[in-house]
């Protein structure tokens, strides 16, 4: 078990102008299935072939329980690794596969099968120890895979994206595993993936990366909720975030967006609660957090749109609707009534509301009385 | 191969080449040229070998008579067929361990990150690329007893006592051959090797890396069972290569010294049709040659497939 740190480690790759890792601190703490998330080139990989030492860092130092590692070689980190490809031995059995890292280390035979059979027997593929990879699936690929690295009881264990070749079903059912394995093995986990749900359904902690940066670490709700910035903010969830530019005021009751193009959007009532930032600002609401209604249901309130677009997506209906200019995706009860061209009123959650500075793009608070503004926990 | 490709397989060949019908009459005429040029060149002399074996020569000049199959019974009692034979592997087996064991272990190490690789990897095919006859030469000066550059120093750094002859031993001259050869051919081989790690899967290297595995046991585990069929195929380009070792003979030794000690079959076969004008033995021992290449040959070409299999 150990707690992983790194400080101020910054990569660049050979021959190229950027930085594959800008110089980056953050700990992933013992004992945590922490998800690395990003789209491809965020750097969430390199971080993961620096922890494993199979790149060298161009600086900063890596910390294992307080140890610098960052000139120790792969084979003398302990730590396991289980790759996209899986990575498996051809020639080998699965069996001998898993038994590998004991047989480096010189741990006898009797020994070494008895462990397999143990890690086997955790992961439901004592029947394919026989077989050779090409003659395995990929969901029983994947379990060598993992078995190898079980095997050894290594302080972290380091996953890249070890199930994003699996069918939806086995992958949502690997998740469920490897949450169960984690919580017996109490090993410091750390998940690189490109999926919000892989992140959402096993991440104690998400950390948020893209292009070579991180953008916030926190809880999988936290960084749902609360976006440390606008990229944070689009890169999760189901649909993508509606984003508005302008000045929001609350004028007669109302709070509104008065943008540059067009007329104001208006929002709503607003409530005590409501502190309208000052400023331009980029407005962020999620299309969760926008319910449309059919005109004939003679739901007063919320403002007038038109559907451009109906999609469904289980168990909800989403439309997107013009609103004098404005476009604005919602959800939506009865999509099956609804078409493009049909009139809805839009009513805006106004908790939902986030606010993002238009030049650093990160999240404002919307007050002071708000309170508790959790610092993010790493530094971009 | 599976029954239905062999049912699409039938008809001519011709039919089965991926050529639209319309086009075929085109397909023939460019295809000619290259017939014609093959069938002048390989098919002809093939068939006119064939007919050297089984005649002899005849009181009437320009004529040939047929002897049957005396040519092929005369390799029986050939002590000479036997020794050539004889020596041919021992040209072979050692010339295809080294080769193949320095090929690799160069390619090894060309495959591995350090400045100048590129340069290093540019000059490694230079004794690949020189003529055999500079290769024979350069060897001569350098390993010469009295005025080669290789005896004085090994005499100087102690190595040995007097200066060694490498052109007057038996079998040792052969051997000096081997590595001359050897030398000479073992950039092609590495060459080989160097593309085969090309495809060497990095992330399972580094998987077996990350479970404990120094250099050695990467090699052995990881790379070695990889390139195991490319072995096979560089192990068997080399045995061709060396069963047709010639040049080097005639320019260095020229079959000496002593008793025909550094003949193998390639060079007494052209020694026995073009100095003793034999035709006729000569055509049997090009044959004999000519079938272990095939023979290997076919294993080569088997080999090659599963490599791309696998």
């Amino acid at each position: 078990m150990a707690e992983v740190r790194l400080d101020g480690v910054n990569k660049r790759y050979r021959g190229l102008a950027d930085d594959a890792l800008y110089p980056t601190s953050a700990t992933f703490k013992d004992g945590l299935f922490t998800c690395i998330l990003g789209p491809s080139g965020s750097g969430k990989s390199t971080i993961l072939k620096l922890l494993a030492g199979i790149e060298e860092v161009t600086a900063g130092r890596i910390l294992f329980d307080g140890r610098d590692v960052t000139h120790v070689t792969p084979e003398r980190r302990d730590v396991a690794m289980v790759f996209q490809s899986y990575a498996l031995y051809p020639n080998m059995t699965a069996r001998d596969n898993i038994a590998f890292p004991l047989q480096l280390r010189g741990i006898g035979r009797a020994e070494r099968h008895r462990r397999v059979d143990e890690v086997a027997a955790m992961l439901g593929i004592r029947s394919t120890l026989d077989r050779h990879p090409r003659q395995l699936s990929g969901g029983e690929r994947q379990r060598v895979a993992l078995g190898r690295a079980i095997v050894r009881d290594p302080k972290v264990f380091l996953l890249d994206e070890p199930i994003s070749n699996l069918d939806a079903n086995l992958r949502m059912q690997t998740r469920e595993e490897l949450k169960r394995i984690h919580a017996e093995l109490k090993a410091t986990f750390i998940y690189v993936t490109h999926d919000q749900d892989d992140a959402s359904a096993m991440g104690d902690e998400v950390v948020v990366m893209a292009a070579g940066r991180i953008h916030q670490a926190a809880s999988p709700t936290e960084v749902y909720r609360r976006p440390a910035d606008r990229f944070v903010a689009s890169f999760l969830g189901r649909l993508p975030m509606n984003f508005m530019d302008g000045d929001v005021s609350v004028r007669d009751g109302s709070v509104m967006i008065t943008g540059g193009k067009g007329p104001e959007l208006v929002l709503g009532p607003a409530t005590d609660a409501f502190h309208a930032p000052s400023g331009r600002v980029i407005v962020g609401i999620r299309p969760e957090s926008v319910t449309a209604v059919t005109r004939d249901r003679g739901a007063a309130g919320g403002v007038e749109g038109t559907v451009t677009l109906t999609e469904v997506v289980p168990p909800d209906s989403y439309i997107t609707a013009d609103v004098n200019g404005w476009t604005i995706r919602a959800r939506a009860a009865e999509v099956d009534q609804l078409q493009p061209g049909d009139t809805v009123g839009l009513r805006f959650s106004l908790p939902g509301l986030l606010f993002f500075d238009p030049d650093s793009e990160r999240r404002l608070e919307p007050s002071a009385e708000d309170g508790a503004s959790p610092k993010p926990e790493v530094a971009a | 191969m599976t029954a239905r490709t062999t049912a699409a397989n039938r008809g001519s060949w011709f039919s089965r080449l991926p050529i639209r019908a319309e086009n075929r009459a085109y397909a023939g005429l460019f295809l000619g040229p290259t017939f014609l040029l093959m069938a002048a060149l390989i098919l002809y002399p093939l068939v006119f070998s064939v007919f050297l074996t089984v005649t002899g020569p005849s009181p009437t000049p320009g004529e040939r008579r047929l002897v049957g199959l005396d040519n092929w019974a005369r390799l029986g009692n050939d002590p000479l067929f036997m020794q050539s034979l004889t020596q041919t592997v021992m040209y072979v087996v050692p010339a295809c361990i080294l080769a193949v064991a320095i090929g690799l272990a160069v390619a090894l190490v060309l495959n591995q990150e350090f400045p100048g690789r590129l340069l290093v990897r540019a000059s490694l095919l230079i004794p690949w690329a020189l003529p055999p006859v500079v290769v024979a030469a350069m060897f001569q000066w350098f390993l010469d007893g009295r005025r080669g550059l290789l005896s004085p120093w090994l005499v100087q750094l102690g190595v040995v006592d007097q200066a060694p002859s490498f052109f007057s031993g038996v079998p040792g001259t052969l051997f000096t051959l081997v590595g001359i050869h050897v030398w000479k051919t073992f950039p092609l081989i590495a060459l080989i090797f160097l593309v085969s790690l090309q495809y060497l899967p990095r992330e399972t290297v580094h998987a077996a890396q990350i479970d404990g595995a120094g250099p050695w046991r990467r090699f052995r585990y990881v790379a070695f069972p990889f390139l195991l069929p490319t072995i096979g195929v560089a192990l068997i380009i080399q045995l061709l290569l060396t069963i047709q070792l010639f040049d080097l003979i005639f320019a260095l030794t020229g079959g000496g010294p002593g008793a025909y000690s550094t003949y193998n079959l390639y060079f007494y076969a052209f020694k026995t049709s073009f100095e003793h004008t034999n035709l006729s033995y000569g055509a049997v021992l090009a044959y004999v040659v000519t079938v272990i290449a095939i023979v290997f040959g076919l294993i080569l070409t088997r080999g090659g497939r599963s490599l791309r299999l696998s």
